[in-house]
């Protein structure tokens, strides 16, 4: 018996294609159709802040919101922060603020991001970006030089701010204006851990008292150096290729920090000529390698990248620490530690750093982007980060808030971060930064293998990089 | 009489016709329409990378401004006027040199473990192999943990045996090593194909061995490697092609040091792309390394002559 055709209960293949290609242009034609309209604001709070968007000015509550879409980079313990202060802005303010969150620790993974999205002319209205590489796009104009608004705006003043705040967010070597407004800002203390002094019958660190490098931190540091036998440095048996615990992190990439400190300069004064090989130069990158290569107190670079090493695993008995480490190493920790100034070398100078909120040039909501940085930069969204408890506020009237300087946790002394802001100092940061940053850890770690001498070492840093302000690229 | 009174009002569809007519009926549409995705996919995201990545490499581009063209300027510089090229090329080579033969024999002699019949053997193989599934970045940090010169298991171990375990990454000299160390935990790749090899040698050819009186290694010398050689070639290609791209260790855990130890050519092709932003310079080095891979493969396969095929000419 013939079986009876089943049609009109499969699809063919023809039909099948069919509908799957009227199906796909279908998706087509929808993807590129208008974008739906942003959803309706809520209405403002009566009791909101209003400077940023004063009532009067607000329209009403029935129009439609223009949406300002944000690229926002930040590190996964900040999340918190960031969500707050975006929530807080959309419920109080009528533009609508979309976030993009980049996850990740990793800047690299962000900025190719953030070029993907320059490639494909889609960029964002504002981003977080890091004092690294925003030299690159201001000189290219891909952020916009915030002078103007600055200038228009009765609140947001320059001098309310932290010197390093100013300074990391221009470049002197460009035209010395603000591209950036600071948001994550901090600054280098040294931190030490309670347990490990106390186990080693070391009293704990006077915040009161300053040590130096040389005289007190390098003795210190060798009473904490341990082998796996337990014997320190001063131990003729004691074996440094197998070292259980180091007595100091200098975080030696922080290399023009210790430079300035030795009192040399890693620049004349308008970036035309390297200057890190003078006497003073070599004589403290020689102290990094000391430490580390003929003290043996210190991890290498080499070994602090390739290796999982931290003081709060407790393997360190005092690291040099950023303000933006604290909300890593407080719950990691577990163990009392706090934090202290840091060492001195022969000039007293402290070493900060700040990220920012930038505003793209191509927005075409160069108002409200600005508020939104402003926002988050001196304003409630400031307040957020603070409640982080990984950033000084750039605002100096304003540091001294309860979120930064009462906690709970280890560290306790957070007026040491306070003291280096006022301290000032910072990275030379130019135009170049982002080769010159890679050469230099790169070119000292030549040393520090005992590849070449330190004075070599600082010597090539200097042709390379004269070279790389002659020609714009490395040799 | 026309064509048409001659047939009785019929014509007879033109050459077009027929064609249009066959190609409608026939499953050639359908063989396009399923085939599509698969064409596009590699058209628009493969294919058309390619060819913008040609075109800009004759440009100086850094994504914030639109492209100049320079012509071969990215080219000259990159063999000229750019130290860490050719360090780069040194280290990868260097790295290349020493790890393609090691993979491959250590490769082969796990397979010819893998291929014993003994019991519990499925358990073996899964082990072996499972360090191939592990994904790149997780492998590296990994063995960060396993390189550790003061805490590492590595080094522990070899206390134990009384040897002084070295400092691995920490310094240059053994930082190739270690890298070529890991690279071999990851065998287990190749070793599955080894083993598919070996599997598919007929028994016969090894009977015949016995028959002729030949011990374990004329089976090895005679049978095994000769009808391996096409499993071992393939190896190799994909070896020396996999081996000249390494980065993801590098970027992971050493960041090209300690003094450019691990500077592999990769990463200096992404340090100017992503960090420098010189997409430009960046796509002519990706060229060059394209051009040198497809050099060394052509050279490998002209020099193909041990490969055995069987069923096939000498070589082919």
């Amino acid at each position: 018996m013939n079986e009876q055709p089943t049609k009109g209960k499969h699809l063919s293949r023809r039909s099948f294609l069919t509908a799957l290609g009227a199906g796909g242009a279908a998706m087509a034609v929808a993807a590129c159709a208008a974008p739906a309209a942003a959803p309706a604001p809520q209405a403002p709070v009566a009791d909101a802040p209003t400077a940023e968007a004063p009532a009067a000015e607000a329209p009403a509550a029935a129009a439609p919101a223009a949406a300002a879409k944000v690229l926002n980079h930040m590190a996964r313990h900040d999340f918190e922060a960031q969500r707050g202060a975006l929530e807080e802005w959309n419920k109080s303010h009528e533009t609508q603020i979309k976030m993009d969150e980049v996850v990740g620790d990793s800047w690299d993974y962000y900025r190719i991001k953030m070029m993907q999205q320059l490639a494909a002319g889609n960029p964002p209205d504002t981003v977080f970006t890091d004092v690294w590489y925003f030299r690159l796009y201001a000189m290219d104009d891909v952020f916009l030089n915030l002078e103007e608004l600055i200038a228009s705006d009765g609140e947001f003043k320059k001098d309310d701010l932290w010197q390093v705040c100013i300074e990391n967010c221009r470049s002197p070597d460009i035209n010395g204006e603000m591209y950036v407004l600071p948001y994550d800002y901090g600054t280098h203390v040294l931190a030490y851990n309670k347990k490990l002094f106390e186990e080693t019958g070391v009293d704990p660190l006077d915040p009161t008292k300053e040590l130096n490098w040389e005289t007190d931190l390098l003795p210190l540091a060798m009473k904490f150096t341990k082998d796996f036998n337990g014997k320190t440095p001063e131990d003729s048996d004691f074996d440094p290729m197998r070292i259980n615990q180091y007595g100091i992190n200098p975080y030696n990439y922080l290399f023009w920090w210790f430079v300035d400190q030795w009192g040399g300069k890693c620049f004349n004064e308008d970036f035309t000529k390297s200057t890190m090989a003078s006497p003073e130069g070599i004589a403290a990158i020689q102290y990094l390698y000391d430490i580390m290569n003929k003290y043996k107190v210190a991890p290498s670079p080499a070994y602090t990248q390739s290796q999982p090493i931290s003081f709060s695993a407790g393997k360190i008995a005092m690291s040099i620490v950023a303000t933006w480490d604290l909300p890593g190493i407080t719950p990691e920790a577990d163990f009392e530690w706090d934090v202290v100034a840091p060492p001195r070398g022969k000039v007293k100078i402290g070493d900060g750093r700040v990220s920012g909120q930038a505003i793209m040039s191509t927005t075409e909501m160069k108002e409200d982007a600005w508020e939104w940085i402003k926002w988050l930069s001196i304003g409630n969204g400031q307040n957020y980060k603070q409640a982080g408890g990984g950033a000084i506020h750039p605002v100096k009237a304003k540091a001294r808030n309860d979120a930064f300087m009462k906690r709970t946790k280890s560290p306790y002394n957070m007026e040491a971060f306070l003291y280096e802001a006022e301290l000032g100092g910072g990275p030379p940061l130019w135009k170049q930064w982002h080769y010159y940053i890679d050469l230099v850890p790169a070119e000292l770690g030549r040393a520090y293998a005992d590849e070449i001498t330190v004075e070599e070492a600082v010597q090539s840093v200097d042709d390379k990089t004269d070279y790389l302000i002659a020609n714009g690229k490395l040799p | 009489m026309t064509q048409a009174q001659a047939t009785g009002g019929y014509t007879p569809p033109s050459t077009f016709q027929r064609w249009k007519r066959r190609w409608l009926r026939s499953e050639t549409l359908e063989g396009y329409g399923f085939a599509a995705p698969a064409v596009l996919g590699f058209l628009i995201f493969t294919a058309g990378p390619v060819i913008i990545s040609l075109v800009l490499s004759m440009t100086q581009y850094n994504i914030l401004k639109p492209p100049t063209f320079i012509g071969l300027g990215n080219y000259i510089e990159a063999f000229t006027d750019d130290s860490l090229f050719w360090k780069s090329v040194r280290v990868t080579l260097f790295y290349a040199v020493i790890a393609v033969p090691l993979n491959l024999v250590v490769g082969f002699l796990i397979a010819i473990l893998m291929n014993q019949k003994i019991r519990g053997m499925s358990l073996y193989r899964t082990l072996w192999y499972m360090p191939a599934i592990v994904p790149a970045v997780a492998n590296a940090v990994l063995w960060q943990w396993v390189l550790n010169p003061d805490f590492g298991l590595l080094n522990l171990l070899l206390g134990k045996l009384g040897i002084p375990g070295p400092r691995w990454l920490v310094v240059p000299n053994t930082a190739i090593p270690a890298f070529l160390l890991m690279n071999l935990w990851a065998v287990g790749g190749g070793m599955l194909i080894y083993l598919g090899g070996l599997q598919g040698i007929p028994a016969h050819l090894y009977e015949a061995v016995d028959i002729d009186g030949g011990n374990t290694w004329a089976k090895f010398r005679h049978v095994t490697i000769p009808m391996m050689t096409p499993v071992i070639f393939f190896n190799l290609i994909i070896g020396l092609i996999n081996t000249f791209q390494v980065f993801t260790p590098a970027y992971v855990m050493t960041q090209g040091g300690p003094a450019y130890a691990t500077y592999f050519y990769v990463l200096h092709l992404f340090k100017n792309a992503f960090q420098y932003l010189r997409m430009g310079y960046a796509s002519a080095l990706a060229w060059v390394l394209m051009v040198f891979i497809l050099l060394l493969t052509a050279v490998v396969f002209r020099t193909s002559d041990w490969v055995y095929y069987e069923g096939g000419e000498a070589n082919r």
